[in-house]
């Protein structure tokens, strides 16, 4: 289900989708026939702006945190022109599965929109790395520990916390898997964190500590 | 004695005029009466005695005048006193003997009383004890001594009923001593004023060059009385009847010079110190002319205005230069004008041109009520001024943000979408067979308009945060301190209530321009900001523990000021050096 107060951007997004095969069941023009519409339909994955009618202020943001709560099955991606936070901290609440927020801008990198929304509809998360920017940054303005971390590190930390699996940060950085295993412990004993199996654990565990 | 200056005649004053014209008028009927007694005698009558009696009608009627255009002057009512004893000196020409016996009491009463109008200039009163001492002298000496003349007088015409005894020996006696303590009475009065003549040569202003030349001929005038009796007759030839004649001219001239004196040197004017506030309210109030206004109003042109500044720990004159602290020294004397608040300031005069602190004090009235119109219309120019020049910042500052705007709009945004544009048009084209090609052309079609998109999300950003149209000031305040890359403590009230947008817009600005202020300047490690709710205000807070010293004239800081009294709201800044800086605003907002 795609939700956003402009037609033709609803129906690009559509398009898109369509295009590399995943079927639109619906599309929503507020927030109301948002919620309407993913009791109704099911969906895998809902896509959502956040500035929506009735209330054109965080509506898209506050079906999405109802979908959230009351459908888990469902995968929420929210889009919006701006990303902030506050709003990402809300969205991840105390479980990062199936969830996404990325800058509606993300759209044209077809390919790597698409694998996003995959992601999520398959449980995991995805943040824009904007927002994860701002996060490291006040957490390296905040403490330390971030400081002893290098160049390299620092990057995998952000992919981390983007929601990226191993393979998936081996790929970008173009290093192996062994490699990104090593990083990614490293920064588990500097931070003090426990390293675990799942991505969305260590997703989460890594976005706690940054956002503490 | 009509006075063209008067636009506002009191009653007081009016009431003073009625009494000066009846005092006019026994002048001119004593005057009639003795004429025309001493014309009736023609056997007896000489010109010498009619003119006599003119020169008593001259003292009173210049006299009269004076004394109304300067009621606050007794040199005008002492001419008169003056006109009215030489009245009675020439009763002893009449013939009529209980007259005459009336003019030989007060026949040397004249002499007396333009003494004591010598001392008495220019402000008609003594001052000093050794003049009151040397007037009453000459009073007892030229009215006191005169009695055994009648008392003992050989002549059983005058004053039968005084007289006691036929004493020609005490009558000789007491007339000698009359004559030389008058002579030495006379000579310690010209001595007193010679030194007031060498004490007021400096410094050299019109009024003390006249008051020179009035003294100058007043020493001359009193000593001429004893030496025209002394010289007159063995240098001269004079007969006694010349020598009287003598005397009469050298009187006559007195109380002409006396009121030139008083008037061209505008001692102590007119007492109606309505004209200084009529004056005040039709001019500009400007300090030299205040001072002008006093000076002429009062009589002192070497009168000085002292005013409290702010800042000044003293007085300053006009010219800004500091009083000192303390009375002036004598002449000098100060008058202090209080305003509303306290001292406002002082008008400092020349005791020896102002004979009354009361006209000065009530002139520091009127002073005082000028002054706090000046100071109110001051204020109300100054804040009138302050506001002008706010809003025309406000406008610049609009104005500069809009031209910003339009210029990244066009750099970095159009000429993105222009490029955007071109690239799509070459693939319509297809003049690239090549799929490789058009492929690379596509991805850089959509790397401009990616680009041309994060411009606009940033421009948009700037324009209005989409989290204060979304959520409000707290939010967008929130996501402020989140890209601030200091550590920064945030509190927020959650019973901030939603707000008017103007006052989420300002506040949010606020809070952006102080925090991007702090960590520009400030060097701070730590950041604290608030939003308290506050009795129908906003409150907004933040802090810094960075090197302080920020003030008000900072373009960033002047901005804040006027965005917060557009919205009439307060702004306080606490800056010390090495204290860090504490901006606190507060806005009104109805909740």
């Amino acid at each position: 289900v795609i939700a956003d107060d402009e037609p033709l951007l609803r129906a690009g997004v559509r398009a898109l989708l369509e295009d590399s095969g995943m079927d639109v069941v619906a599309t929503a023009g507020t927030a109301g026939d948002l919620l309407e519409l993913v009791v109704a339909e099911r969906p895998d994955v809902v896509i959502t702006d956040i500035r929506m009618p009735p209330g054109r202020g965080d509506d898209g943001l506050q079906a999405a945190l109802v979908i959230r709560a009351s459908s888990p099955g469902v995968g929420v991606v929210v889009l919006s022109q701006y990303v902030q936070r506050q709003y990402a901290i809300e969205l991840l609440g105390d479980d990062p599965a199936g969830v996404g927020y990325l800058l509606k801008q993300r759209v044209s990198d077809v390919e790597r929109f698409c694998s996003d929304i995959r992601r999520v509809a398959g449980g995991g998360t995805v943040l824009d790395p904007e927002v994860v920017e701002i996060m490291l940054a006040r957490a390296h303005a905040a403490n330390e520990t971030i400081d002893r971390l290098t160049a390299r590190q620092r990057e995998v930390l952000g992919l981390v916390a983007e929601g990226r699996s191993n393979a998936a940060i081996a790929a970008l950085l173009n290093i192996t898997d062994k490699a990104v295993v090593a990083h990614t412990s490293h920064i588990y004993d500097l931070l003090g964190l426990r390293s675990t199996e799942s991505d969305h654990r260590r997703v989460l565990a890594v976005l706690r500590y940054l956002n503490r | 004695l009509g006075h063209a200056g008067d636009r506002r005649i009191s009653g007081e004053h009016r009431s003073l005029r009625a009494a000066l014209r009846l005092i006019l008028a026994v002048a001119v009927v004593i005057t009639a009466m003795q004429v025309a007694v001493l014309l009736a005698a023609i056997d007896s009558f000489t010109a010498g005695e009619v003119f006599y009696v003119l020169v008593g009608t001259a003292n009173v009627v210049v006299g009269v005048a004076l004394w109304s255009r300067r009621p606050a002057n007794g040199t005008g009512m002492l001419l008169a006193v003056v006109g009215f004893f030489i009245f009675a000196a020439a009763a002893q020409n009449l013939g009529n003997r209980p007259l005459a016996a009336f003019g030989l009491m007060l026949g040397e009463a004249p002499i007396g009383a333009v003494a004591h109008l010598l001392l008495a200039f220019p402000r008609g009163r003594l001052r000093s004890r050794a003049a009151a001492a040397l007037v009453a002298g000459g009073y007892v000496v030229t009215v006191g001594l005169q009695i055994p003349q009648y008392v003992f007088s050989p002549d059983p015409v005058v004053l039968p009923s005084l007289r006691i005894a036929s004493r020609p020996d005490v009558v000789h006696a007491v007339h000698l001593v009359q004559r030389w303590t008058g002579a030495a009475l006379l000579a310690a009065a010209a001595a007193l004023m010679l030194t007031w003549l060498l004490r007021t040569t400096r410094p050299a202003t019109r009024e003390r060059r006249i008051l020179a030349a009035v003294y100058g001929y007043g020493i001359l005038v009193i000593l001429f009385y004893p030496l025209s009796v002394a010289l007159g007759p063995p240098i001269f030839g004079l007969s006694p009847y010349g020598i009287f004649i003598a005397q009469v001219v050298a009187t006559l001239t007195v109380p002409f010079v006396f009121a030139f004196g008083a008037l061209a040197g505008g001692f102590a004017r007119t007492g109606a110190i309505h004209d200084l506030a009529a004056s005040l309210e039709t001019t500009d109030k400007t300090w030299p002319i205040l001072r002008a206004a006093l000076a002429r109003t009062l009589g002192d042109e070497s009168l000085q205005l002292a005013f409290a500044v702010d800042g000044a720990p003293a007085f300053v004159d006009q010219d800004g230069r500091p009083i000192d602290a303390g009375p002036p020294a004598a002449p000098r004397a100060a008058v202090v004008i209080s305003g509303s608040g306290g001292p406002v300031g002082e008008i400092i005069y020349d005791t020896e041109m102002i004979a009354d602190p009361d006209s000065v004090e009530a002139a520091a009235r009127v002073v005082a009520l000028a002054l706090e119109r000046e100071r109110l219309t001051t204020e109300l120019l100054a804040s009138r001024e302050a506001l002008l020049e706010s809003r025309a910042r406000v406008v610049e500052v609009a104005e500069a943000e809009r031209r910003q705007v339009a210029q990244d709009l066009h750099d970095l945004i159009q000429s993105r979408l222009v490029l955007a544009g071109l690239l799509a048009g070459r693939l319509v084209a297809g003049q690239h067979g090549d799929d490789e090609q058009r492929r690379e052309l596509a991805v850089r079609l959509r790397g401009e308009l990616d680009a041309a998109v994060t411009e606009l999300r940033r421009q948009l950003h700037g324009l209005m945060p989409a989290v204060l149209l979304e959520r409000g000031l707290t939010a967008a305040v929130a996501d402020l301190v989140d890209r601030v890359p200091v550590p920064t403590d945030l509190r927020l009230d959650p019973q901030v209530p939603a707000l008017p947008p103007s006052v989420a817009s300002t506040g949010y600005y606020i809070v952006a321009e102080a925090l991007a202020n702090a960590v520009k300047h400030a060097g701070a490690s730590v950041l604290h900001v608030s939003i308290d709710r506050d009795d129908g205000h906003l409150l907004i807070q933040v802090r810094d523990d960075g090197r302080g010293g920020a003030t008000l004239t900072g373009s960033g800081l002047r901005g804040m000021i006027d965005r917060v009294e557009t919205m009439k709201g307060q702004l306080e800044l606490d800056s010390q050096h090495g204290q860090g800086t504490h901006i606190r605003v507060q806005l009104p907002c109805e909740s």
